[in-house]
């Protein structure tokens, strides 16, 4: 699945810790995100989604 | 024993690794957290569970999982020395240290529980991969070397200890190689 999650830290000019303080994970969950490596739960994708002020579907895209 | 301290190695790498981190955040939120919006701040906190972060969260029970781990070890040690080398087989005291070696276990067990539920969804994933394939390899591995003696491929009795060697190398790699595929 692909997803936004580096430009929208780059937008906001975010560090990778950053974001995975702000989302209570680890960096290496961030990276692998960022990736694509690993799909996030439900429940990481609704926090992550808060925190961007988005909706899921603006931050990943399953095509 | 050799299981054991692999498993405690690699805890040791998981706390200096989060350790690391945690001292990176704090450096981080004196210099770059404040240019944060503040209503971005506060969704943070929201975020948090028990209003702790996840480094230190990580790090109090790594900690904790080490302290037990290691009690354990000791008092295994103990178990299987002072019979010989400090009190010359006396039974009550035998009995005594194989009942503070099970309560030792039972702290251990229970410290790695609340350490693998306080790992992010990822790392548990990792964990359960690196679980999955030292059990299944235990498991055909331990069958295998079973029947060795039986169907006369080698003259010695095998060691059924061998087993939590090839059980510990097994979750030790899968766990390097599994964090390495998702970095």
């Amino acid at each position: 699945m692909k997803n936004r999650f580096k430009v929208l830290r780059a937008e906001r000019d975010w560090t990778q810790a950053d974001l995975a303080k702000a989302l209570n994970v680890s960096r290496q969950t961030i990276i692998a995100i960022e990736k694509g490596k690993y799909d996030p739960s439900l429940s990481l994708a609704f926090k992550a989604a808060r925190l961007f002020s988005l909706r899921i579907e603006d931050i990943f895209d399953d095509e | 024993m050799v299981v054991a301290a692999l498993v405690l190695f690699d805890w040791i790498l998981c706390y200096v690794r989060y350790h690391y981190e945690s001292k990176e955040l704090s450096n981080l939120l004196s210099t770059r957290w404040e240019f944060l919006p503040q209503r971005k701040v506060k969704n943070t906190m929201k975020t948090n569970d028990h209003d702790e972060n996840f480094s230190s969260r990580t790090a109090r029970n790594t900690k904790h999982l080490a302290f037990w781990t290691g009690l354990w070890l000791l008092s295994l040690a103990l178990v299987s020395f002072g019979p010989t080398l400090l009190w010359d087989y006396h039974k009550v005291i035998t009995i005594c240290t194989v009942v503070t070696n099970v309560v030792m276990g039972y702290k251990m067990i229970m410290a790695n529980k609340q350490h693998l539920q306080g790992l992010d969804e990822l790392q548990q994933r990792i964990q359960l991969e690196a679980m999955a394939t030292s059990l299944g390899v235990s498991m055909v591995f331990g069958a295998l070397f079973g029947l060795i003696e039986a169907i006369k491929l080698v003259s010695f009795t095998p060691n059924p200890s061998s087993i939590l060697f090839v059980m510990g190398i097994t979750y030790f790699i899968t766990i390097l190689v599994r964090s390495r595929t998702y970095s």
